[in-house]
């Protein structure tokens, strides 16, 4: 029996004291290491997080005592506080029953990396980055410094209820390159490339990728300001995924529908887009960031359309917005750590491939620009405005790509002016190799991915 | 929200873990807590805060030498006699056998040479949250307890080099710590960089950073009743607007943390915080718009309520009936919540700060020198200090992580970098006064009142959707969620189209208003106004 095992079992006994419709239990337990090197330094780090967190539903609300650690002595105590409480507190008025599948499962999963991370000696993983940096820093004398991060995410998760046991674990590897370059003024300017595995298997990263990243890297010391406007741009997966992500990902979270503040409650079965777009979360996709075994209220993921053919579908839920919101419970409750509540949340969010040549795509456009790179974006549910920045655009001239850099545009516009307005959908798809991270505005950091295919969209507002 | 993705380990933020912050309402001078005196004599403003005696939980100053000047000899150089020792009060909730056993263990480490130096960090941390959805239900109730205890051990090798290694201690055996800790020392020897010393006893300041009256919530129950009694004031005041209130959330959180190193740095201190995130939406034509609002907060005496959900609802109401950008170039302001933004960000640092930090200068990217000023000014040259000793301010803290005493330091004077944000490492590499990490933002009053500041004709900004530059190059585009378009003393309200420039050019065009605001970790001017700025409009 495993040690997760054995706590699942601890856990449902201490859930037995709980005297409510609804109980459960989980114990999560993350795990970071960052190895980083630039010309200046060499870091090492860790960081690690561990803590059970027990939720009583009373048919009311939830009911939360978080404690770090495995300290099953000290979790009974506050459970048995908790306990009293909702003795001498009963809920008043009619109770609601919460929307959790009754289906039993028990299960103990695992991802299997090609190379398991915890198997390379530390030796082997400093000889790497430091070998990296030293490649990087000679590919060209623009480069006034580049850091290298190789890290490693390692999760364990157990997770209990009256119908599951179940417990995970999960590890993820990337590494990341951040090349400087320094304008004639001064300005220091910089880009991002990243790799992610689900182990050690990521420091086998494409030379040519890499070599065409340094490449463009050094041309953005030269790089200009976008002059404002609306352009046609042909969008790479990497901000297909930004777009996706801040578009129809927070705008689909069930609990921001439940609180009256996403507009894609009322266009719920209603076209928003061309019968092309497919808007999709999807937990289940092997070897991204964004990947599950199983949410933190111990749904299994699926493949859910957000939007299809067009048209508003279904909302991702945690179970309280599921239940008052009167719509399915998706595998997408999921909590920043033992210690925070669980909210709705994205994983893997993508645009669906097309049938378009991406080629082609570059080829169609007369005067644009091509967008490589983004690296942040903002959400806007209620008023359906976008924000992804960071972008660096590439001007197309005649159906080729020019060369021209512009550094730190920013993609704004009424989402859907610009969903309505994507002319060619890439037959390509990638969910992007990176480590990115969502917040529920400027907390709740979970990990995500996002992707999907090139994207050709007329009359986007670029600044 | 997807945060930028180049990331740069950036110590200032991650320094001092924000358990707070604060909110004022943005037209107001600083309100401090009703039960708070104005002076800042630290054990008076306890005093008041708690309406109690500060008692063994009062942190005491400490009188100590001063650091020694020699940076150069390593600290395992001397022997554990010859090191100073300081007797200092060890505050509630910041002493456990945990601690003393991890030290024991660290101790003895250090006696057979695995180890040269170590350093303890502990945190524990009780919260209490709540949750509310439609019409104020209550629909989560969330009460924590964490503590994080992280090692970071050092070892020293020959050519004056040194390796270190950081590690939280999730395990409670002794025998498992012990073996994690001698794994790290191992993981030393391939992160060796030029030798420095830890910090070593220093005299301390204490300043008013938390609220005795929310640590004895926190030690007599879960701390539930401190959102509890938040939720009913503002379910009263939100009950009164005339705009829709969709969801808030509230929480708080007390906590103790500790600093040991082997250079018998011990220092505990108190901090206590809450956040309050507020989401209301109004209708105009049909068209409902909503307006998202959050502050933080030392004491949640220091929030108006009141006056603030007031003048929230007001900007709800005027984002519903924004119309699109129309851009604008010319004066642009900067107030309340978008101001926080440019100079005091919730999750990152203002390029200009950033770029002061002496990691960026080790890593030969900062785009400042020294002693110079940072460009040819337009507008008014300011100064800009790191100030952790500011009252009530959500990143006020005695000493860094490191156990450096945090004094306030002018990084910008009138225009003039004079002083790198520099942590013992950097400080003693190259060879900069040694400043700890970055804490409040103190930005200097300007020479000109608001109103003249605001002028006829100019655009003010409310809100970003998210003020993100870029933290290197100081490149911004920020999608605007609601501005006013001031003409003539008429406002009108709009909403989309970006605010462009760069934070390093645009700060050289700046005035700043004589008025002051304290919010969250920000003291400074209640209004900036960037000359010839631009907006661009709605459509591109």
């Amino acid at each position: 029996v495993s040690k997760l095992t054995q706590k699942a079992d601890i856990l449902r006994k201490i859930l037995d004291k709980l005297d409510v419709p609804y109980a459960d239990a989980s114990y999560m337990e993350n795990h970071t290491r960052r190895l980083s090197k630039d010309a200046s330094d060499i870091d090492f780090s860790v960081q690690a997080d561990a803590g059970v967190k027990i939720r009583a539903y009373d048919g009311k609300r939830f009911h939360e005592t978080c404690i770090q650690g495995w300290q099953p002595a000290v979790i009974n105590a506050h459970v048995q506080r908790l306990a009293t409480y909702l003795k001498e507190n009963p809920p008043e008025g009619k109770l609601t029953a919460l929307k959790i599948p009754k289906n039993k499962l028990a299960d103990e999963l695992a991802v299997t990396p090609i190379q398991d991370p915890s198997k390379v000696s530390i030796e082997e993983k400093t000889a790497f980055v430091t070998k990296l940096h030293e490649h990087i820093m000679g590919k060209s004398k623009q480069f006034v410094n580049c850091q290298v991060t190789y890290r490693e995410e390692e999760e364990h998760r157990v997770f209990v209820n009256p119908y599951k046991e179940l417990s995970s674990t999960w590890t993820g590897c990337t590494v990341s390159v951040m090349p400087f370059v320094q304008t004639s003024s001064g300005q220091t300017r910089s880009d991002f490339f990243t790799n992610f595995a689900n182990g050690y298997e990521v420091t086998e990263i494409d030379q040519d990728e890499l070599t065409t990243f340094l490449d463009r890297t050094v041309k953005i010391k030269t790089a200009k300001k976008i002059t404002p406007g609306t352009y046609t741009v042909v969008l790479s997966p990497t901000v297909t995924g930004l777009l996706a992500h801040e578009s129809f990902g927070h705008g689909m979270e069930a609990d921001t529908i439940l609180h009256g503040r996403a507009r894609a409650a009322e266009y719920i079965g209603k076209k928003i887009a061309s019968v092309k777009v497919n808007i999709c979360e999807d937990a289940s996709l092997p070897s991204t960031h964004g990947f599950l075994f199983f949410d933190d209220e111990g749904e299994k993921p699926k493949r859910i359309y957000l939007v299809e053919r067009g048209i508003v579908q279904q909302p991702i839920s945690d179970a309280y917005s599921a239940t008052y919101g009167n719509i399915p419970k998706t595998a997408n409750g999921k909590a920043e750590a033992f210690d925070h509540k669980i909210y709705a949340r994205m994983t893997n969010t993508f645009f669906e491939p097309g049938k378009d040549d991406p080629k082609k795509m570059i080829k169609d456009v007369k005067n644009g620009l091509y967008v490589h790179s983004g690296s942040s974006g903002m959400e806007d549910p209620k008023g359906w405005g976008v924000q992804i920045a960071g972008l660096l655009c590439e001007r197309i001239k005649n159906g080729k790509l020019t060369g021209e850099l512009f550094y730190e545009a920013s993609m704004g516009g009424y989402l859907p002016n610009i969903l309505g307005n994507i002319k060619a959908i890439g037959k390509d798809f990638e969910i992007i190799k990176d480590v990115g991270f969502c917040g529920k505005h400027h907390k709740e950091w979970v990990r995500v991915s996002s992707g999907g295919p090139h994207l050709l969209i007329e009359g986007v507002e670029l600044s | 929200m997807t945060p930028r993705k180049k990331n740069v380990k950036r110590p200032a933020k991650k320094a001092v873990k924000r358990k707070s912050g604060k909110k004022k309402p943005a037209k107001k001078v600083v309100k401090r807590p009703k039960n708070v005196t104005k002076k800042r004599t630290k054990k008076k403003a306890v005093k008041k805060l708690g309406k109690k005696k500060p008692d063994k939980k009062v942190p005491k100053k400490v009188v100590r030498k001063k650091p020694q000047k020699k940076l150069d000899i390593p600290s395992f150089a001397k022997k554990e006699s010859e090191r100073k020792q300081v007797s200092h009060p060890v505050l509630p909730w910041t002493n456990n056998p945990r601690i003393d056993m991890v030290v024991r263990v660290l101790k003895e480490l250090t006696r057979t040479k695995t180890l040269s130096d170590w350093r303890i960090n502990f945190v524990h941390k009780r919260s209490a949250n709540m949750y509310i959805g439609n019409r104020f239900k209550i629909e989560d109730r969330l009460a924590a307890l964490r503590e994080d205890l992280t090692v970071t051990i050092y070892k020293r090798f020959p050519n004056e080099t040194i390796g270190e290694a950081q590690l939280p201690i999730i395990a409670t055996a002794e025998s498992i710590i012990r073996k994690e800790i001698e794994e790290a020392a191992t993981i030393c020897e391939h992160a060796r960089k030029k030798s420095y010393t830890l910090p070593t006893p220093e005299q301390v300041e204490f300043p008013t950073g938390f609220d005795t009256s929310m640590i004895e919530t926190f030690e007599t129950g879960d701390g539930l009743t401190i959102p509890l009694k938040i939720h009913k004031e503002m379910k009263t005041i939100l009950t009164e607007q005339d705009v829709k209130t969709n969801c808030y959330e509230i929480l708080s959180a007390a906590t103790g943390v500790r600093v040991i190193n082997s250079n018998n740095v011990d220092v505990s201190f108190h901090q206590t915080g809450v956040y309050i995130e507020v989401t209301m939406s109004a209708k105009a034509d049909g068209d409902e718009q909503e307006h998202h609002w959050y502050t933080r907060a030392v004491s949640p005496d220091q929030i108006d309520l009141h006056s603030v959900l007031e003048q929230q609802a007001g900007i709800t109401k005027d984002a519903a009936r924004a119309e699109q950008s129309a851009g604008f170039t010319g004066d642009v302001l900067l107030s309340g919540r978008s101001l926080l933004d440019f100079f005091a960000p919730e999750d990152s640092v203002n390029p200009l700060i950033l770029h002061t930090f002496a990691k960026l200068k080790m890593m030969g990217i900062s785009q400042l020198s020294l002693g110079e000023q940072i460009g040819e000014f337009e507008g008014e040259p300011f100064t800009i200090s790191s100030n952790p000793q500011l009252a009530l301010g959500t990143l006020t803290v005695p000493v860094d992580e490191e156990g450096t005493p945090l004094k306030p330091v002018d990084l910008i004077r009138t225009g003039v970098f004079v002083n790198h944000i520099a942590t013992a490492r950097y400080a003693q590499h190259l060879d900069l006064p040694h400043t700890g990490m970055v804490s409040n933002i103190h930005v200097s009053d300007g020479a000109t009142r608001e109103e003249h500041l605001r002028g006829h004709n100019y655009v003010e900004i409310v809100s970003f959707s998210w003020f993100n530059p870029d933290p290197f190059s100081g490149e911004f585009s920020a999608e605007i969620r609601l501005g006013y378009k001031w003409e003539r003393g008429r406002k009108t309200p709009f909403k989309g189209g970006h605010f462009i420039g760069n934070v390093f050019k645009n700060i050289l065009k700046a005035r700043f208003s004589k008025e002051i605001m304290q919010e969250n970790h920000y003291y400074g001017p209640r209004a900036i106004l960037f000359k010839n700025a631009t907006v661009t409009k709605r459509g591109g």
